[in-house]
Order: C-alpha cells, then sequence, then structure tokens
C-alpha cells in the first residue's frame, strides 16, 4: 500500500506517510513491553517474566530487557501507556510523598 | 511518641501493596505553556498530569493518540520525550478561612511570603453550579457603602452584578469600596452594633493586571483593614496565560467554600475581558477553531459557567450565598463588543460607568440611565426602598430636563423645581474613593434629600452640607443611627426624630 502511495504521489503524500508511519509506530508500541531492572537479569527470571506477559497481554508481545542503576532493586515494566513500577526508586518516592 | 510509632508503621504498611499501575505518556511537543502529548490512554478531561520535578499540568484536549495539556507553572525543563503521568485527580485549591487575609496564586499556593496556608479542605476548580432546587431568590442586600448604587442599582446577596465600563472609569475602585464596606459592616456586627448583618467575606481575583495594581489594591485592602476579610487570588500579566485562566475558576472555588458551610462571601473578577483574551490565547495554541475576534467557540460557556456559579442557596442548603462582582473593560464605550454583550447577557444587571461623567467631576461615574439590578428593590432594606423610592424616576427626568434646557433660559416653576432637584442629587452622590458610606447615613441623606432640606442649600455646597450633616449625626445623633440600624425601617417615631435632628442642623449650618 506504501508502494501504490509512493507511486501514485497524490497531494501531501509525504505528510500522509508521515502520519501513517506515527499510527504504526504507537501501534507496535502498544504491543512492546519494556523491562527495566537495577542489575541485568538472570535468563530463567527473563523467561519467567515473558511467558508471564505472554499469558496476560497475548502471544504477539515483544520484549525488551534493560538495566537502570536508579531503579535500586525490583523492576518496572512498560506496556503500551502502562507503567506497572514495582521498584525501590518507586517506593521511596511514594514514601517521601507520604510524609 | 507511641502514636506517632504507630501512624509511621501504618504508612509504611499502605507502601506494602507490590507495584503501582500507572498511565504514561511521552510530550511530542511543547511551547507557549501548553503540551502535545502522545500515549496518556487513561486520561480523563481536566485531569492534572504529573511531569517531573514536581510541575503539573491540565489534560484540556483529548485527541485519538494525543493530548493537548496546559502546563501549570515553570515549563523551561519540559522537553521532547519528557515522561508524562496521570494522577486521577482534578484540580483542586486549597479552601476554607485559612485563606482569609493572604494572597494566593492560581493554584491557591500563597505568594505574600506569610508562610504556608492553613487549610485542611480543598475544593475542585471546576465544578457545576448548583441547580433549581437548591436555590432561593435573592433578597438580603449587599451593602456597597456607595450611595447611588446602593439607592439606585441594589445589589443582594447571590446576585451577579456587572461593573462595566471604559479604562480609568473607576470600575475597580467601586469594587474594591464594596469590599472595604463590608469589612466595615463586618467589624460592626463584630463588635455587637449591629444584630442584622451576616458576615459577607470577599474574594478578589486579580486577571491580567500590572504587579504594581495589584500590590497598590492589597496596600489600600490592608490600609482599609479589609485584608483581614479578603481572599486575593492573583494572576498577574507576568503569569502565564493557563494561570490567568484558571484564577476566576480557582477564586470560585474558595468562595463556594463559604456557600456551602452557610456564609455569605463576595467574590471580584477583576477583570473578565483579560480572562478572555488568556482564554483565546490558550485555545489558539491547542489549535481549537477559532471564531469572532479571534475568540474560541466556548468563550460564552467560559463566562456562564464561571458566573452561574454565584448563586444563593435554600434554608435547607445552608442558606450560604456566593455574589458575584464580574468587572469588564470596554473600548470607547462599546457596549455591543462580544465579551460585553455575552456577560451583559449573563449577568442579572450592570452598572455603567462613563467616561465623560468622570471628567465631569461626578465620581464614581455611574450612568443611572443604563445602569439596573434586575433584584430591583428586593435587595433593598425597608429604610432604603422608604427613602429613596423615586430617586431613579427624578434622576432620569433630569437628565431629560437638562438637555432640552439647555437652550433656554425660561424654563416654568415645575420644571425649574425638578432642575434643581436633580442637581442636587447629583451632588449627593459624588463620594470619594475608599470612603464607603454605612447605611444609616445613606438614609439619613437620602431622607433629607427626599424631604427637600437640601433645596435650599447651594449646588456647589451640598457636597459640603452632606459631609457636615454626616458628622453632626455620627457625633451627636449617634442613638437615632443605632434606632435606624436597628428598626431597618423608617416609621412614625423614627421620622420625627430624623425630622428634629436635620432641622436643629439647619439652624446652626450656614453655607
Amino acid at each position: 500500500m506504501v508502494q501504490t502511495v509512493i507511486n501514485e504521489k497524490p497531494r501531501h503524500y509525504v505528510d500522509v506517510l508521515k502520519d501513517y508511519q506515527r499510527l504504526v509506530r504507537l501501534e507496535i508500541e502498544k504491543r512492546h513491553a519494556v523491562v527495566e531492572s537495577a542489575t541485568p537479569l538472570n535468563r530463567a527470571l527473563g523467561d519467567q517474566i515473558v511467558s508471564g506477559l505472554r499469558a496476560r497481554y497475548g502471544d504477539d508481545i515483544t520484549t525488551e530487557f534493560r538495566t537502570n542503576p536508579e531503579l535500586i532493586g525490583g523492576l518496572r515494566i512498560k506496556i503500551g501507556n502502562n507503567v506497572f513500577d514495582g521498584s525501590v526508586r518507586n517506593r521511596i518516592n511514594r514514601l517521601q510523598e507520604k510524609f | 511518641m507511641s502514636a506517632f510509632l504507630q501512624e509511621l508503621e501504618a504508612s509504611i504498611a499502605g507502601l506494602q501493596t507490590d507495584t503501582t499501575r500507572t498511565n504514561v505518556g511521552t510530550v511530542r511537543e511543547v511551547g507557549d505553556g501548553v503540551a502535545k502529548i502522545e500515549g496518556l490512554s487513561d486520561v480523563m478531561l481536566n485531569e492534572m498530569l504529573e511531569f517531573p520535578g514536581g510541575l503539573y499540568g491540565l489534560a484540556l484536549n483529548l485527541e485519538e493518540t494525543e493530548v493537548g495539556a496546559i502546563l501549570l507553572g515553570d515549563f523551561t525543563e519540559v522537553t521532547e520525550g519528557t515522561e508524562v503521568k496521570t494522577t486521577g485527580r482534578v484540580l483542586s485549591v486549597p479552601v476554607g478561612k485559612g485563606l482569609l487575609g493572604r494572597v494566593v496564586n492560581a493554584l491557591g499556593q500563597p505568594i505574600d511570603g506569610k508562610g504556608p496556608v492553613r487549610s485542611e479542605e480543598t475544593y475542585p476548580v471546576e465544578k457545576i453550579a448548583p441547580g433549581i432546587i437548591k436555590r432561593q431568590s435573592v433578597s438580603v442586600p449587599v451593602q456597597t457603602g456607595i450611595l447611588s448604587v446602593d439607592a439606585m442599582i441594589p445589589i443582594g446577596r447571590g446576585q451577579r452584578e456587572l461593573i462595566i465600563g471604559d479604562r480609568a472609569t473607576g470600575k475597580s475602585t467601586v469594587a474594591i469600596d464594596t469590599i472595604i464596606s463590608q469589612a466595615q459592616l463586618n467589624q460592626q456586627a463584630e463588635e455587637g452594633r449591629n444584630k442584622h448583618h451576616k458576615p459577607l467575606y470577599c474574594i478578589y481575583v486579580a486577571v491580567g493586571q500590572k504587579n504594581m495594581s495589584v500590590a497598590r489594591t492589597i496596600d489600600i485592602l490592608d490600609k482599609a483593614g479589609a485584608l483581614p476579610y479578603t481572599v486575593v487570588v492573583s494572576a498577574p500579566a507576568s503569569e502565564s496565560a493557563t494561570n490567568q485562566y484558571l484564577a476566576p475558576y480557582a477564586g470560585t472555588a474558595m468562595g463556594e467554600w463559604f456557600m456551602n458551610n452557610g456564609m455569605d462571601a463576595l467574590i471580584v473578577y477583576d477583570d473578565l475581558t483579560k480572562h478572555a483574551a488568556a482564554y483565546r490565547q490558550v485555545s489558539l495554541v491547542l489549535k481549537r477553531p477559532s471564531g469572532r475576534e479571534a475568540y474560541p467557540g466556548d468563550v460564552f460557556y467560559l463566562h456562564s459557567r464561571l458566573l452561574e456559579r454565584s448563586a444563593r442557596l435554600s434554608e435547607k442548603e445552608g442558606g450560604g450565598s456566593l455574589t458575584g462582582l464580574p468587572l469588564i473593560e470596554t473600548q470607547a464605550g462599546d457596549v455591543s463588543a462580544y465579551i460585553p454583550t455575552n456577560v451583559i447577557s449573563i449577568t442579572d444587571g450592570q452598572i455603567y460607568l462613563e467616561t465623560d461623567l468622570f471628567y465631569q467631576g461626578v465620581r464614581p461615574a455611574i450612568s443611572v440611565g443604563i445602569s439596573v439590578s434586575r433584584v430591583g428593590s428586593a435587595a433593598q432594606i425597608k429604610a432604603i426602598k422608604q427613602v429613596a423610592g423615586s430617586t431613579k424616576l427624578d434622576l432620569a427626568q433630569f437628565r431629560d430636563l437638562q438637555a432640552f434646557a439647555q437652550f433656554g433660559s425660561d424654563v416654568d416653576p415645575g420644571t425649574r423645581k425638578k432642575l434643581d432637584r436633580g442637581q442636587r442629587i447629583v451632588e449627593l452622590f459624588k463620594q470619594g474613593q475608599h470612603d464607603p458610606m454605612p447605611v444609616e447615613i445613606e438614609v439619613v441623606i437620602l431622607f433629607a434629600m427626599q424631604k427637600g432640606y437640601f433645596d435650599d442649600v447651594p449646588v456647589d455646597k451640598v457636597r459640603d452640607c452632606q459631609g457636615k450633616l454626616r458628622e453632626f449625626f455620627q457625633t451627636r445623633q449617634s442613638d437615632l443611627l443605632q434606632r435606624v440600624v436597628d428598626k431597618r425601617a423608617i416609621d412614625k417615631e423614627l421620622e420625627e426624630g430624623l425630622h428634629a435632628a436635620i432641622k436643629e442642623f439647619k439652624t446652626f449650618y450656614r453655607p
């Protein structure tokens, strides 16, 4: 379809394609999970997380692992717009807010 | 100590819930206090958004893939890619008596350097106005202390009265004098000298004004002793347009607290022209379609939903009230411009101030012909009704005849009498600024005028005579004044007393 648009060159076709690209990117991001941890996770735990996410969100979920020392400990998982934060950093922040 | 330990344990226990779920988005574009944010799929309209570094935003535009939000505060740290969180809360401001005597910004944060605001409650900034069932009609007056307003354009508690006029015609002065008058009445009631007066607290919302003007207003209120009964909400011209847009709503939320708790409050919006301009800016930056004079389509709703929140609640709801005094600045006296017509149609009457009158020395420069109060004499005490009933008509006739009499010197005695009376009424209604008149003095002066006691005083001496009469009553006839305050109506006995006192005054007054 993209090729057809490029060949036919309708008015504002570059903008149309850019917009399309953005929508596709947002759609992919919705099915992409980013798992952050303070230290690199071992393979078994990583597999466990991936299978857990697949059980919950379906098999087409893509997963990416990152390390972020700022978290101190625990996990932070971002899927699309939702963030599940179980990190030590988040708990400290909440404790700070409570006071 | 153990109580503190328990509290600490409880709050730590509250954190044991493993993970938190938040909805996030990323900033795609930012500028002019407005950010476009991608993501935030669960956001609600008017929800607060949390930016890093304690900055908050407000979601105003919800689109298919992105959210348009206004930023409340310093947005220089926000860049493309900044992560934004939803909070699940709507924007709220602190409310309560702890705010009295304070100067706060549009978010209710103190800016007067007097430490934190003592307040236990918060109210949402946007709230739906009370419905029909909850209301009752307006019947209790707001004594403005401005003779011409109290006599001819009475304002009731729960009413919305627009103050409209060109620049520098004394609009703010009318509003500030009203606030000062309330403070004096509140003090009088606290000292037990006026058992009929229910305290009226004031909120002054300054939108888009110069910092210097706001500082001067605060100084005037402070010197007049009115600050302890007043909350000042300030969003000066140096603040972002978003804060200027929010300030009137924040002030109204503070006023609603008084109303919902059975108290009376008065709110001054100074002024709504600048508020509309600030909202226009926000709307244009949010790329909302613009209409007449580039204002967005919902600029009417902007003001109607704000002013509808002024109400007088029924006794069942506590009987509190919120009176609204919006100010509108016109350009060269044009009341048919977009924003003035909108606000005129929303309010229950208007006080129109004229440049010509102002420069003729008639101050406050109220144009009686087109100033009205749709609540009318329901919002006057009986004594004022008795003495001011025909004043507006007398004055209107005078204006007609004045134009007519300019062409010839020969007028019949009836017309001459009306002209003379009219000139004296105009003189009597001249009043210095920040010098509100107590209602009992108003009654005495209007009584003397109605009974013709000023008719033999030369026109240029009327103000002098009025001042001396006031002084005479305050120093030598304070019992009589107290009786006017207590009875609130002129009966036979009081009438005789007033006649006798004024006659006594006239025996030694020499113009």
